[in-house]
This record gives structure tokens, sequence and C-alpha cells, in this order.
């Protein structure tokens, strides 16, 4: 289904509706798709994998995708769709080398913040992975972020309020108020 | 407070390059290989008359699909070069006697199918070329792949496969890990490799290997691992990373090495035929490809599918290998190698899913011989009927009538999910603008049109099927639902269904009814349908049994599915 995304939120929004032809827009959209799947998928391998999946449906469909008014938020939705389906079990094993290959490590082997904050990332539910990429990496507006994921607003909110506390408690487990006086 | 949404904002995911081209790439061979939502009832069906069929189709069973066995030099090629073996050369009309030999070389235009042979029912929508070069590769670490092949014992078919990978993998990263992390290495030729008895893997000067077997049913997994150790002890690379096997295990043969990462020059020549019923986004009827790959096998060009469904037969004096089966519609693919090094493919794929497979492979195979090469003028008139045809058949003006005899009116017209062709959804209000719900349409005739005050919107776990139009199923079922699975004796197919009601703002469309689109299970015995819930397949809320194309309670499908 072609859909018409509402009025656009935040600069991310804007951005998704300029006019380009296929290979710019292809060429623009991958690094931001690609950044986004990482973080809802946790993997870059197949991030970029489904991102390039999206990108050549949106090739095929230039025509009509191009008239929407956010092709990229379009791009998006179709990529959740894949990282979901059975696309990924599909080349599995391919992928499963290439992830190995690809997986970033420091180059003096320890974890890098980053590191930490994706093996963090990793730990949530997909679903919560999926809200955090797409309302802090992609910087889409919550309006947005619930067209790509086809959920009511409310529960963009909510969801994106337990993941980051979750989160928070993966990254420092500590209790956040003070032990009781002894 | 925001300091962590701070941090996934600048989060350092440096993506991947996107290489040049990379996604017209994509879509070339999205084309080539155009995706199958195959039942396990489908391959089986295709598995039992792929033998009987070649020797049907070709009147004879000398038709096969190993390469010529007359060895000759690769045709001249463009930079860089393919690496041709020699068995796969082209056969010459010569290997096929008392068969009509047409000439579809050149360079000037695309295919077109003869109109004494094309059926009354296709019109011409699309006539485009696409310039190289294309790019198609595996892995982006991947320089060449050498293909190893094992024949059925009359030769019409490939009974098992396995690939040899060269790699540019970077130093950094253990060849350990490569396959299952937890794998012993074992000692071949002196070097450490690792397997996991599907796949070995070792370093080897800058490259990495890796020895890939595809399951096969004939195969233990012991006699699997013995064999990659085989290909292995016999695998030599030389300084470009090109492999050879020698050699290959006994009753093997290499169907030959070709550039993981290949770039082709040329041109891509696409003629697109529909009929009148297909509506806006279908994928075409019957789509003609030729472009100028050469030393490319045909074998190169359907991956994995000829493992399991292919045969050779004779088109216009050259072998040709047929492809295909039952999907969510029927797609054959007649494919075969010019004596220029062109490939020539002609896919067929009817819209209607309750037609005879043999019947639409026997019909591509006719077609096939239709199959012409246009000159430049002939290009030229092409484009431009191509252009015409276009404009209506994209349009969206067919679709007020039928919405009307409904007694609605159009508001939007959308597609179901691109995964789902063949149905269009259309937003409808009353004739005073109210609001009413969605119509589907498949095959230009309204399926169903549902209401927004539907009964399954406030329902958990229910569903329904609709008409059971050209062989499909469609099913429309309560907001929770989002997958479905079709379950048989002899497979299963899993689709997630979407919101009915896209152009409802995003709450509502949560809330709305959600339908699927699937092919049906061909088979004799019980077909069972779950219902999986939210965004978990495995989270299934609840089984029915279809029983002439209703869904009804059954506590063996219950049964079945909790073994």
């Amino acid at each position: 289904m072609l859909v018409e995304m509402d009025v656009a939120a935040g600069e991310a929004d804007e951005r998704m509706q300029q006019p380009l032809d296929v290979d710019e827009f292809c060429r623009r959209a991958h690094p931001r798709l690609v950044r986004t799947l990482t973080a809802a998928t946790g993997d870059v391998s197949l991030a970029d994998e489904i991102t390039q999946e999206a990108l050549a449906r949106a090739w095929e469909r230039w025509d009509r995708v191009s008239q929407l008014d956010q092709p990229e938020a379009w791009c998006y939705r179709v990529a959740m769709n894949l990282a979901r389906s059975q696309f990924r079990r599909r080349a599995a094993a391919r992928r499963a080398h290439d992830r190995i290959l690809a997986a970033p490590t420091t180059v003096d082997g320890s974890a890098s913040t980053d590191d930490e904050l994706m093996t963090a990332l990793r730990q949530l539910p997909e679903l919560q992975r999926s809200v955090l990429a797409l309302r802090f990496l992609a910087d889409l507006s919550v309006e947005s972020t619930a067209e790509v994921l086809r959920m009511p607003i409310g529960t963009v909110k909510s969801t994106t309020s337990r993941a980051l506390a979750d989160l928070r408690t993966i990254l420092d487990p500590r209790p956040d108020t003070e032990a009781p006086d002894a | 407070m925001h300091d962590l949404e701070d941090r996934l904002r600048t989060l350092d995911l440096t993506p991947p390059p996107l290489a040049p081209r990379a996604i017209a790439a994509r879509v070339e061979r999205r084309r080539r290989h155009r995706r199958m939502v195959t039942a396990g009832a489908a391959a089986v069906l295709v598995l039992a008359t792929v033998g009987s069929l070649a020797v049907m189709a070709t009147g004879n069973d000398d038709a096969t699909i190993a390469p010529a066995t007359a060895p000759s030099d690769p045709p001249p090629v463009s930079t860089p070069a393919p690496i041709a073996p020699d068995s796969t050369e082209p056969p010459t009309p010569d290997t096929n006697p008392g068969s009509t030999s047409v000439d579809l070389s050149g360079v000037d235009g695309g295919l077109y199918l003869d109109p004494a042979l094309l059926p009354s029912d296709l019109f011409l929508i699309g006539a485009t070329s696409y310039e190289g070069p294309f790019g198609t590769g595996s892995s982006e670490f991947g320089v060449f792949t050498t293909t190893l092949v094992q024949y059925t014992a009359d030769r019409t078919r490939i009974d098992a496969s396995m690939t040899v990978e060269t790699l540019l993998a970077p130093d950094r990263i253990p060849v350990s890990f490569i396959g299952e992390a937890e794998s012993e290495p074992i000692e071949i030729r002196g070097i450490e490799m690792w397997t996991n008895g599907r796949s070995l893997a070792w370093n080897e000067g800058p490259w990495t290997i890796i020895v890939n077997g595809l399951p096969s049913d004939d195969l233990s997994m012991e006699e699997l691992d013995a064999l990659l150790r085989d290909v292995a002890e016999h695998v030599v690379v030389d300084a470009d990373g090109r492999t050879s096997v020698t050699p290959p295990p006994p009753g093997w043969e290499a169907l030959g090495t070709l550039p993981d990462r290949i770039v082709d020059d040329g041109t891509l020549w696409t003629t697109n035929y529909v009929t009148p019923e297909a509506t806006t986004g279908d994928e075409p009827v019957l789509q003609l490809t030729v472009t100028t790959r050469p030393g490319r096998p045909a074998e190169y060009l359907l991956s994995d599918a000829i493992r399991t469904e292919a045969f050779a037969t004779d088109v216009l004096g050259r072998r040709a290998i047929v492809t295909g089966g039952r999907g969510f519609r029927i797609h054959v693919e007649v494919t075969w190698n010019e004596a220029d090094g062109s490939q020539i493919q002609l896919a067929y794929s009817p819209l209607r899913a309750d037609l005879d497979v043999d019947d639409v492979r026997d019909e591509a195979i006719r077609l096939a011989h239709g199959v012409r090469r246009a000159g430049t003028a002939q290009w030229s008139a092409m484009v431009t009927e191509a252009r015409v045809t276009g404009v209506d058949f994209l349009g969206q003006a067919w679709i007020d009538p039928l919405v009307a005899a409904e007694g609605h009116q159009v508001v939007s017209v959308g597609q179901l999910d691109f995964a789902q062709p063949a149905v269009v959804l259309v937003a409808v209000a009353t004739p005073d603008g109210t609001p009413d719900g969605t119509c589907e349409i498949s095959l230009r005739v309204v399926v169903a049109c549902t209401a927004l005050d539907d009964p399954l919107v406030g329902s958990s776990g229910e569903a329904r099927t609709g008409t059971l139009d050209g062989g499909r199923l469609r099913l429309i079922a309560s907001p929770d639902v989002q997958y479905v699975t079709v379950r048989t004796g002899q497979g299963g197919q899993q689709r997630a269904t979407e919101p009915l009601s896209n152009d409802a703002p995003a709450f509502e469309a949560a809330t709305s009814p959600r339908i699927a689109y699937l092919s049906v299970p061909i088979v004799d015995g019980r077909v069972c349908v779950d219902l999986g819930g939210a965004n978990d397949p495995s989270d299934v809320i609840a089984t029915f049994e279809l029983v002439d194309g209703e869904l009804v309670a059954s506590e063996s499908c219950e049964v079945e599915r909790a073994a």
C-alpha cells in the first residue's frame, strides 16, 4: 500500500520529502537506512542487506514511490517488514558469514562506548529496538514512527519510554535509589 | 535525562559504502530471479513431474542441462574477462539436429514475440533497455566462485551442487569464525581448516576459501562432510584467487569459475507483456530479456533453482533450461544461450493461480519458440507502443466503474503489500462522501468490500476466508492477527497480514481488519491455518482447518501444531 505520510514533524521528515531521481535517492538514503537498521537489528551486514533490498524495491516502483510524500519513510517501512520476515532466514547462512567478517571491533580489541551501547541495544526486544532506531537514529517523529511500524502513536510513546528505561538499566544495572539507611 | 537519547542519535554505526550501481544491479538480479513463495506441496509436485515432463516436452530423452561437452575456446569478452570453462560453450544448432534454428543475436534491439504465436490477450506494456555495467555477487568480500555440480544419471537435472568461494577477507577476522565458532579445526594439505558439516573454510595466502555444500536428501551429513574434505584436498588457488578442483570428487564436474562480483558491460533489453485483466502494479505476464554475457552458462543465471526444478528442452535449436513452478503466481522461466554469448530468458507467469503447472510450462516452451530479435526500427516502434499502452495500464480510471457498481466512490487507491501482488485496495466512500471502508480488486474484479464497522474490528483471534479467486485464498482477520501460516502435510507457507485500511490514521489502521492473500496449497489431506499474533509468528493465537474454503475449528490441527 502506498501510504501518504502525515505532516512531517522533524528534520528527517522534511528531508524525506525532497524530490530526487532514484539513483540519487538510493545514494543518499542508504547510509541513513543502514544506520537505523543496524540499531534495529543489531547487525550491520543484515541491515545493509535489508536496506539494499528495500531500495531495490523502491527503484523498481520509483514511478509510484517517488510520488509519495516521503519515499524514504516508505523504505523504512519496507525495511522494517523485511527485518521481521522470512527474508532474514532465507539468507541466514550467507549473512552469518559476512556478519562475522564485518563485526566491528576496535583496534585494540576492547569494546568502545558505542559497542557497549550496541550490545545493550541487542538485548532489547525487537520492537523496542525498532522504535528507538526510528526515533533517534532515523530522527523520525512519533507520528512517522507510528506510520512506519503501523502502530498507534500512544504505543510508540510508551514503547519508547520503556525501551529507554530498559536500556538505561542494561547499561547501568545499579539501582537508581539509594540504599535505605541502616 | 536526554543523555541516552543523545547517545543514540550520535551512535557511531558507519555503514559500509554503497557500491556504485549496487541497487541497479540488485534490481536487475531481482528481475532474473523473481521471488517465488513456493509451497512445499508445489515443490513436491514439481519434483514429481520433472522427469516425465522433460521427455514429454522434448519428445526424447536426449535433452540435458549438462553443458555441451565439445571443448572450445571461450568467446572474446569485455573487461574483466569472465572465466568461461570450455564446457560452458553454448551448444550449436548442430547439437539439436532436426530442430529449427533462429538467430537471436544482435545489438540493435530487444526481443519480441512473433505475432503468430503471441496469445491474443497479451499486449505490449514495456520495452526498455538498460545499459550496463551489471553487478552481481553473493558477498561484498567475494572474488571468485567455482561451482561443482552432480548431474542426475540421465543428465536432465542437476542433482547436487557445491561452491568454492574465494573471499578477500580482512586479516583481522579470524577464519575460525567462518561457519560456526564452536567448530574445531582440522588439517588438510597442512592447512588449518574449520568445518561445521555444511561448509569448510580456511585461509590460503591472502584469500579465505569456503567450500559450501547444499543440503541434499540423498546425502548424509557424513557423506557431505567427506565431500567437503575431498574438495578441500584438491582445491588449487591461483594468484588472482581463482580456484579449481582437480580432480573433482567422483561423479562431480566443474560448471566453471566466475568472478563473484561480476561486472558486465552491454545492454539488458527487457520486453513486457500483460493481459487485460492485469491490475496496476502486477508483474508482467510475459517478460523477455536478453543480455550479452559471454561464457555464462544458463545454469549460472538460474542459481539454486536449477537444483530441484529444472529440466532441459529444445528451443529454436538450442538447449534451453526450464525452471519454475507454483508460487503465489505460477512462474516459469525458459533460459538459453545464444551463439554470440547472449542469454535469452522468457519468463511466463499467468495471473491466475488455478492453472495446471505442467500446462503453464508447456505454454512457456511453446511461446519461447516465438521469440524473435528486433532491429533498430522495430524496437523504436515497440518503445513507442509500450509508452502508449503503459499510460492506460498504469492509470486508475478503470477502477471507478467497478467500485461504482458496488455503490461506492473511490477515495484513494493503493496496493496490498508488494509481496502479495495482484490485489488493489481501494478506500471507498458512499456517494455522499462518507468513508465506507475498503474494496479489494483482483484480476479487475471486486473480490469483496469491507465496511469500517466490520465485526472483525472488535474481535480477537478471528478470521474468515473470502472468495477463492483464481486459486488464491483471501483471508481477513481480526486486528491482532499479524501472521497467517498455512500448513499441509507437505509443507507450509507463512505470510504477514496487512491492515485493510491503510488510508486511515495510524491508530485506526492498527485497529482495522487485517488481510492476506495466499496461494492455495493443492494437496490431498488436511490444510491447517494458524493465526499468529503480535509480531511473532510463533505466537499462535488460533488454529483452524480449511474445509471447502471455510475456516473451521479443528482439534487435529491443534494437535499437529503442538506436535
